[in-house]
């Protein structure tokens, strides 16, 4: 796999070939600003039927293997 | 009438007038699965109990003079990437295998406004990357026309169900090409609508800044008439344009005298003679029809595929993040929750999905950010502005919708890049954000359905139908 | 975390020299600290940054959760109106420019982060270029203020003791998550311990006073993360280490005496201050590393696509501000002169803080002595609400008493104490009451017998009817009482006296 990726982001570099210097990247195709809500409370899920399809979890809450070797 | 050949708006009118039952409707579809769906694995689940329940309730409601929605009866299937309240949910993966989602999509939630009757949820290349169906963890789907080959992809499985008579219609998700190139290898409509025009709210994601959910019919009024119900604003989705759906049953019957159509000269070559043959009879029905076919030039489409190809992963590599084995989905148990993620992810996601998921972390990461995630951006930029400029000239643009018809099983799954290559035509859509449908027109190799592609502006769905309803009345 | 850095690497040679120097009394060992802190603010909003779940502290875990907060698939993000606007006050009143931004995805796994990414603010956040000024006019410029969304709570259980080390296993509760936050970046302009735990203070006095969190350390809706570096003045800046967990003004003082003093060792003993993530263990007063630069994670940042661009307009923006109410700096300055105080006292800081400077303001409308009332309310109102419960008028009242002398301030004291407990009273009854009136009324009247005596020609004439007479004889009061008589009272006396004859 990671020689198809290679070859791939060899094929990719085909952009080189355009003149990009003064091109503005596009992100998002559509034009909104501004797309907001009001701060009204809806309903909460049912804790227990999202629990239910959990792979673990204990006391209400998502139970994981211990968190090592990771950073907050 | 053979059952595949029921139209949506036939159903739906019937259905309500009380000429026609919703279970009569449904119980044809399921003596078509039954006869069939074993060879064409058209669905991951089919929703028998549900679908039955939902017909008894609208032929009780016809019979009560209760008022019915504007698709009474109509049975519809859904891509497994929409989240079905309490209905399995699998995107074709293991990852999200026995995932009862705890809500509805947007569109599902519309369509079930409307006295829709789902008969369940369809398969997909895995999280709807690729363009075969080849790429679902539970099996590939046939092509009811030739079940030797693909019914293209991702959305496959929703095209083979309506080909196949399972459904009347039904939903796909185009985020490259996946409604309109199975569309065109299934002999169906299939609309890919502006970006905005239709909520993604319960869509699993793929790539979120080019997703949009679109039909699957048999007819263009058929597509006009789902569009009408599925499109329009939702607050839940912030990329919702804020305007109503369009109107376009009104449009079929404009005609297109007076439209200027436009030929791409610098088409990007590969497609086969038969595809092109049909294009051009499809020019010359336009033509004939009183529109005028003008030049245009797109001389990024090429390139729009390293764009999709870099944007597109980049995006999902984001979104399937999420699938870490914590509150939903699989979870391969291990002695520290970093050896989790790696042991569920490797054991839950496919080689396509791993493989895009690899491309678009590499693409987004600090180091080369700007030679690859960054120029595709900009690359994404050239593509709309080709667009301008060509929509400056004309109404509509027609290309091919795949450059071949059905391929057989196997042909192009050794080779990644050859699989990318039957979206080079629906890429660019993608990209822009713009609007563009697949209508069947003749056939080619092995008398199989040959696909046009409309083009059409942002927001031009009004002309792009008016288009398709002429080349149907033509073909 | 940080965008662009506030503080330095020693390792570049691009840093500039900074124009905030400290004094030399500042200095600790010939050594200059730098401090810039980022602190993250729970903001006061009923629902979360992008859904509708309630934005709840202390509820039964996963009760406070919707497709979007869990990050299941096919939720998508709806920007919270009321937190852009909570965010806008926060900006406006540090005096910094609301610009249109943007919203990037900061990915990294952790169990407590439901999508894997953080949807945050990257290089257009809201609000830049800011300041604030801390009570005794030091100015900390405010390099941005930006929305994002906090994570859930992870518990660590089993093994020893709830840590992260040596668990079983940890649950996560997702009540918090996406919970709006405003992560205020400050510029590495603060020079000395003192100043950083002025500035969180009187940052926590601004969030107050807009309403835009209840900003409460000890339960984590403000968190501190403190950036330090040393070195010569002269100069460039140290390489910087951030302390992490700082929970409490006070550990913000500790956290940043204890790393100057590690860091300043460790260059004196030929060391060097290598970039790091500290953590604060505020138990035993030291930090411990967490993580160092090299291994620093990509967040592979990217424009959230799910999200638009967020442009208020300049109405919106001017809206805002006019709708702030005054700041802790202006409402000190207003106190201190009504008072007669410094606005750097204590006192004014303090009865600012709780909001009871208006309070003061109004028992000087009704006539009360207003730098009395502030010692009574400094002293006697820390658990009243901003709004005591003892009306403004008895608190009048009382000070105008201890000021005429009617009681002294050790009975003042007492009275005050009775407000409080009952809540009001009519303070003439209770001194009387107390037998304080009778005695401070009995010292007068034998002060007014000894100025007569002084004044025979001058009582003659006022008993005669020569009104302006009474003049010299109050004077004469005034004199002996050394000017704590009440002049109306000795008045009211000299009348009684010459209608008796």
């Amino acid at each position: 796999m990671t020689q198809q990726l290679a070859g791939m982001l060899e094929h990719f570099r085909d952009v080189d070939a355009l003149d990009l210097s003064n091109v503005e990247p596009l992100n998002q195709p559509i034009p909104l600003t501004n797309v907001l809500r009001d701060d009204v409370v809806a309903p909460s899920l049912d804790r227990d039927e999202v629990l239910a399809s959990a792979p673990a979890a204990q006391d209400g809450r998502f139970r994981v293997p211990p968190i090592v070797g990771l950073e907050e | 009438m053979s059952p595949s050949r029921r139209t949506v708006v036939d159903v739906a009118s019937a259905v309500a007038n009380g000429s026609l039952s919703a279970m009569a409707v449904l119980e044809e579809n399921l003596a078509a699965i039954t006869a069939r769906e074993a060879e064409i694995h058209a669905f991951n689940l089919v929703t028998v109990d549900q679908a039955r329940e939902r017909a008894t309730q609208i032929d009780a409601d016809v019979r009560a003079g209760k008022t019915v929605g504007r698709l009474a009866g109509v049975t519809i299937a859904l891509k497994d990437n929409m989240c079905t309240r309490g209905v399995e949910t699998t995107c074709s993966s293991k990852i999200l295998a026995g995932w009862k989602p705890p809500y509805d999509a947007t569109v599902v939630r519309r369509l079930a406004d409307e006295g829709a009757v789902f008969v369940g949820k369809t398969n997909l290349d895995e999280f709807a990357m690729g363009s075969s169906t080849e790429n679902s963890a539970f099996g590939p789907t046939r092509n009811p026309l030739d079940t030797s080959r693909v019914p293209g992809g991702s959305s496959g499985g929703s095209a083979a169900a309506v080909a196949a008579g399972f459904a009347t219609a039904s939903l796909g998700s185009d985020t490259g090409g996946s409604i309109r190139q199975p569309a065109a290898l299934c002999g169906l409509v299939g609309v890919k609508p502006t970006y905005g025009m239709v909520s993604r709210q319960g869509l699993v994601a793929f790539g979120s800044s080019l997703d949009q959910i679109g039909p699957f019919t048999t007819t263009v009024a058929d597509a006009a008439l789902l569009m009408e119900v599925i499109a329009g604003h939702d607050p839940l989705d912030s990329t919702s344009l804020p305007q109503p759906a369009p109107s376009l049953a009104g449009e079929l019957g404009k005609g297109v005298q007076g439209m200027r159509i436009g030929r791409i000269t610098d088409m990007p070559a590969g497609s086969s003679p038969d595809v092109l043959a049909q294009l051009e009879a499809a020019f010359d029905a336009l033509r004939n029809a009183g529109a005028t076919v003008v030049d245009v030039q797109m001389p990024s489409m090429l390139y729009g595929l390293t764009a999709y190809y870099l944007v597109a992963p980049a995006e999902a590599s984001s979104n399937l993040a999420r699938f870490d084995g914590v509150r939903f989905g699989l979870r391969v148990d291990a002695k520290d929750v970093n050896s989790m993620y790696g042991a569920t992810r490797a054991a839950g996601f496919g080689d396509e999905v791993k493989r895009r998921i690899m491309l678009g972390t590499y693409a987004l990461s600090a180091g080369y950010y700007d030679a690859y995630y960054g120029k595709a951006l900009k690359v994404r930029r050239l593509i709309a502005d080709d667009f301008a400029t060509a929509y400056a000239k004309c109404d509509a643009i027609l290309t091919p919708t795949s450059p071949t018809v059905a391929f057989k099983f196997g042909d192009k799954t050794s080779n990644p890049l050859a699989m990318y290559l039957c979206d080079v035509f629906t890429i660019p859509t993608n990209l822009a954000g713009h609007a563009a449908m697949s209508v069947p027109f003749g056939t080619g190799e092995a008398g199989l359905p040959v696909g046009v592609q409309i083009l059409a502006p942002a927001l031009g769905e009004a002309p792009m139908f008016r288009v398709a309803a002429e080349l149907e009345r033509a073909r | 975390m940080t965008i662009s850095a506030n503080t330095s690497s020693g390792a570049s040679a691009s840093v500039n020299l900074s124009s905030i120097v400290a004094t030399a009394e500042q200095l600790i060992d010939g050594w200059e600290l730098v401090v810039g802190l980022e602190v993250h603010v729970e903001l006061a909003t009923k629902t979360k940054l992008f859904s509708g779940s309630a934005n709840r502290f202390g509820d039964e875990p996963n009760t406070h959760i919707d497709p979007v907060t869990l990050g299941l698939p096919g939720a998508l993000p709806v920007l919270n109106r009321q937190a852009v606007e909570l965010a806008m006050r926060i900006g406006l009143a540090l005096n910094c420019r609301v610009q249109p931004c943007t919203f990037h995805r900061k990915n990294y796994f952790y169990p407590d982060l439901s999508k894997a990414y953080q949807i945050s603010q990257y290089d257009q956040p809201l609000n830049v270029d800011g300041f604030l000024m801390l009570p005794a006019d030091v100015r900390v410029g405010i390099e941005r203020a930006h929305l994002e969304e906090d994570t859930g709570k992870s518990t660590h259980a089993g093994g020893t003791s709830g840590r992260i080390q040596g668990s079983d296993y940890s649950l996560i509760d997702f009540n918090r998550a996406g919970v709006p936050l405003v992560e205020i970046v400050s510029r590495p302009d603060i020079r000395t311990s003192d100043q950083a735990k002025q500035y969180v203070g009187e940052l926590r006095a601004i969030l107050l006073a807009v309403g835009a969190s209840d900003a409460k350390m000890e339960e984590g809706s403000m968190r501190c993360d403190v950036n330090v570096s040393v070195h010569k003045l002269g100069t460039p800046f140290g390489t910087r280490c951030e302390i992490k967990n700082v929970n409490s003004i006070r550990s913000v003082g500790r956290a940043i005496d204890y790393e100057a003093r590690r860091q300043i060792d460790l260059i004196s003993s030929g060391g060097v201050v290598k970039q790091q993530t500290l953590h604060w263990d505020d138990s035993v007063g030291r930090t411990n590393v967490l993580r160092t630069k090299e291994d620093a994670d990509d967040y592979r940042y990217f424009l959230e696509p799910d999200l638009v661009p967020l442009a208020p307009d300049a109405a919106w923006i001017e809206r805002v501000r006019a709708a702030l109410p005054p700041l802790p700096a202006a409402r000190r300055e207003v106190l201190a002169k009504l008072t007669g105080q410094s606005k750097a006292s204590e006192a004014v800081a303090v009865i600012v803080e709780r909001g009871q400077d208006a309070y003061i303001g109004e028992v000087a409308q009704v006539g009360g002595d207003a730098a009395r009332a502030l010692i009574y309310v400094q002293q006697a109102f820390a658990e009243e609400p901003a709004v005591p419960r003892v009306p403004a008028g008895d608190v009048a009242a009382l000070s105008l008493m201890e000021k005429n002398a009617k009681v002294t301030s050790t009975q003042a004291k007492t009275l005050l104490a009775e407000l409080v407990a009952h809540g009001g009273g009519d303070v003439l009854a209770m001194a009387k009451a107390k037998g304080f009136e009778a005695m401070a009324t009995g010292a007068l009247e034998s002060i007014v017998d000894q100025a007569i005596a002084a004044e025979p020609g001058a009582w003659a004439s006022y008993k005669a009817g020569e009104q302006k007479a009474i003049g010299a004889l109050v004077g004469a009061v005034m004199k002996l009482s050394a000017g704590k008589a009440d002049g109306k009272a000795v008045t009211a006396l000299l009348q009684a006296k010459a209608a008796v004859g």
